[in-house]
């Protein structure tokens, strides 16, 4: 018999939502909030970490490469993508003409926009070598190239980082142009 | 005595592991006749059957000793699997599989418990949990489950404890001792006694605040809570400044060992987190320290601490093994500890509580400790040896110590206290201010890149040809000399050690895949065989029907790979080894011929 688990006391609405939104990359479950929701066509991008975190992100912020940025998704009511983990944004800039020409549509001017969150174990990426152009989890120690679609440089992970299309608002500002490629999170090729 | 009723399940088929009415049912299954389910008692994990192997080290001293004798240096040259299993997940397989009246339990990474006919390899039932997907894992593994009358207790990932039907694999009571949003997870196997199921918490890289938690064996309600990092009210409070106690670390890792005698429980206690020794001045007890817990209370009752404001992660992952030494014409009740600072411990036990040091030397090169205190083991520094905010500093040895998690062992027909070691590298360092802390994320105040380029050979050390990093080391705790040394050339020693009645050792851990028996008194190895991936699991011995058997999981992953990584940056390419597979398999071997013939 498989004993599959249940979670003691019920299951939280936070954990249904986040089973949902791993299911589905592009929608929303019915009953979850915004919040909860994976980013989406029409948001724009707000950075997530630092003093200006809240600021919209702009191709200024991005102005030197070598710069890892963690953005959050903000839907056009105001509210704040935030409720699942699945929801973090990465953002670094390479040379254009690096850029592998399947994903280039989803860029802006070398700009690439990632699911922070690992393919291997679901770690932060947090690691940006400017140099080798690879981004790089303290966890476990894998490596991807943003400038090649998120796919991995270097193992344990088998399943590259979902790209998040990205378009150019106003002023600048970086707008999210579409769903995530694939599913964020832990998974395999 | 219940019972449990095995059926032909094959082990790779997983459509036929379905519910139909709490009985094992599988279409063409053949039956057999049920096996008889013991009850684990408070006496029976004190004095172990040696048939059985009811807990994470065999016995509540943490000794790794089985003193089964039926395989030996002679005959171990036949040793031959007689079943294997495939897990079906990958990652750390670090557990030792828990054998009970010939019924195996055995954990997995992935929150999976697998009880398994220990004879034949059937499986009997299978338990997984389903994980919040959101959920990162630092440590994908577990480290064994613990067993109490007629349930079986294992740790997540998520911080839970769930309480399992041992002869049903049914979820008895699930119980989250801390948030897993907030960094908490836990890896170890539970200590059981005197009806308590005690855990511990890890998250020290995310700035939790550790502590050790016991829980009723039948309610799952807690029964105590003993923080491992002193807050307010504590007598070590005064060793945090500020608040940064709140976010202090102190990660519990490995099951405690136990003197039921004195009814005081042991725990090996993780570094302070961040990492940087000055964003939290002062001694920071009870961190890389080992605390003496009454089991009814959870009162702390004694501790020593083997280095204060640690500076290089060495958590002092291991609780210490409980033996009985001669030392200057009387007998000590001593607790050993081979510490990831490289230096062995040996402390004296009173019955109160209180340790006091006794010795404390160091097992592979360390130039960290300038000085010990002959009175108190208290280390003092070399200064250039600290990293810090904005301070670089080399040391050795390096970030994963002299000996990690790995368990070490003791074999009292022997008399040798055996350690699994790490030598000749190094690790440097800076740091930076660890900022604002956020749930759940890294928290260590160093750079990543500065983790993952960290490692450095020992000066002096000839990586132009093969030279010796892990190894497994004898001790004479009487003498507190090395007896002997078996080196492994360019790679880790990540093996947790299994010594027998007959003198032998057993491990792993090596990145060859290979599992190995040596020579318990000359440190010879007398046999080896190469399995599907690396084994970092802790092997364990049982018997049935008269034949002894020796149960391994093999599965790399975790801590072992990430110093591959680091290794095979500093070695040379032909040197290296590119491909480590992983994927776990829980293998059991006998001897062949006239032994074999007790089944």
């Amino acid at each position: 018999m498989d004993q599959r688990g249940k979670r003691a006391g019920g299951v939280d609405r936070r954990s249904v939502v986040a089973g949902a939104v791993a299911c589905c990359a592009t929608g929303r479950a019915a009953w979850a909030g915004p919040e909860d929701a994976l980013p989406q066509k029409g948001d724009r991008l707000v950075l997530g970490d630092g003093a200006q975190a809240g600021q919209a992100v702009t191709l200024a912020s991005l102005a030197e490469e070598g710069t890892l940025v963690e953005a959050v998704a903000v839907d056009p009511a105001g509210i704040k993508r935030d409720g699942s983990r699945f929801s973090k944004i990465i953002l670094v800039r390479v040379a254009p003409g690096d850029i592998a020409e399947e994903i280039r549509p989803h860029t802006v001017e070398g700009v690439v926009a990632l699911s922070g969150v690992c393919t291997h174990q679901g770690c932060t990426i947090s690691g940006w070598n400017h140099e080798d152009r690879k981004l790089s989890c303290f966890c476990h120690h894998s490596e991807f190239l943003p400038a090649e679609g998120g796919r991995v440089a270097k193992g344990p992970a088998r399943k590259r980082l979902p790209v998040l299309p990205l378009a150019r608002g106003e002023g600048g500002a970086l707008m999210v142009a579409g769903s995530f490629t694939s599913k964020p999170g832990p998974g395999t090729a | 005595m219940s019972r449990l009723v095995r059926k032909g399940l094959a082990a790779a088929a997983p459509v036929a592991l379905a519910l139909a009415g709490g009985v094992l049912a599988l279409p063409g299954g053949a039956s057999a006749a049920p096996l008889d389910y013991k009850p684990v008692t408070d006496q029976r994990l004190a004095n172990p059957e040696p048939e059985n192997w009811l807990q994470y080290r065999g016995n509540y001293q943490g000794w790794g000793y089985t003193p089964l004798d039926q395989i030996t240096a002679k005959n171990v040259t036949r040793l031959v699997p007689a079943w294997s299993l495939s897990t079906g997940v990958s990652e750390g397989h670090q557990a030792p599989p828990i054998v009970n009246n010939g019924v195996m339990f055995v954990s997995t990474p992935q929150a999976q418990v697998l009880a398994i006919n220990a004879r034949t390899g059937e499986v009997l039932w299978r338990y997984q949990k389903e994980l919040p997907p959101e959920l990162s894992q630092l440590h994908p593994t577990n480290r064994g489950v613990g067993l109490y009358g007629d349930s079986v207790f294992v740790t997540t990932t998520d911080a839970c404890v769930i309480a399992l039907g041992a002869t049903t694999g049914k979820v008895k009571w699930e119980k989250c001792v801390a948030p897993w949003k907030d960094g908490y997870y836990m890896t170890l196997s539970p200590l059981v006694a005197k009806g308590k199921v005690v855990v511990g918490v890890s998250g020290g890289e995310y700035g939790i605040r550790g502590f050790i938690t016991a829980l009723n064996a039948e309610t799952g309600d807690e029964a105590w809570k003993t923080y491992t990092v002193a807050g307010p009210g504590d007598p070590a409070a005064d060793t945090w400044k500020g608040d940064s106690w709140k976010v202090g670390g102190g990660s519990v890792w490995i099951q405690g060992s136990y003197d039921p005698a004195t009814n005081l429980a042991y725990y090996g206690t993780g570094n302070g987190g961040p990492w940087t020794p000055d964003a939290r001045p002062g001694d920071n007890l009870y961190t890389s320290s080992v605390v003496a817990l009454d089991l009814d209370s959870g009162a702390i009752k004694g501790h020593h601490q083997y280095h204060w404001n640690d500076a290089w992660d060495w958590d002092e992952v291991s609780a210490p093994i409980l033996i009985d030494i001669e030392r200057g014409g009387r007998t000590i009740p001593a607790a050993i500890h081979a510490g990831r600072n490289g230096y062995l411990w040996t402390l004296e036990r009173t019955k109160e509580g209180p340790l006091t040091f006794v010795e404390g030397k160091p097992f592979v090169y360390q130039n960290v400790f300038a000085s010990l205190d002959p009175k108190t083991g208290r280390p003092t520094y070399n200064q250039e040896k600290i990293p810090g905010i904005n301070r670089r500093a080399a040391f050795c040895p390096g970030l994963w110590g002299g000996k990690d998690w790995p368990p070490e062992a003791y074999n009292p027909k022997t008399g040798l206290f055996y350690i699994p070691s790490n030598d000749n590298l190094c690790s440097e360092l800076a740091g930076t201010q660890a900022g604002l802390r956020k749930p759940g994320e890294l928290y260590i105040g160093i750079p990543i890149d500065e983790v993952l380029n960290s490692l450095r050979l020992r000066d002096g050390v000839d990586k132009s040809k093969p030279f010796a990093i892990g190894a497994i080391q004898a001790w004479d705790p009487k003498t507190g000399k090395r007896v002997w040394t078996h080196d492994f050339q360019d790679t880790a020693m990540w093996g947790p050690l299994l010594t027998t009645g007959s003198g032998l050792i057993f491990a792993g851990g090596t990145s060859d895949r290979k599992f190995r028996a040596f020579d318990g008194t000359t440190g010879k190895m007398v046999w080896e065989t190469r399995l599907n991936s690396g084994v970092t699991g802790v092997p364990s011995s049982y018997m049935i029907d008269g034949v002894q058997y020796i149960a391994v999981q093999a599965g790399w992953g975790v801590d072992a790979d990430r110093m591959l990584n680091g290794l095979n940056a500093v070695l040379p390419e032909e040197r290296r080894v590119s491909v480590a597979p992983q994927g776990g398999v829980i293998w059991v071997f006998r001897v062949m011929g006239e032994e074999a013939t007790a089944q």
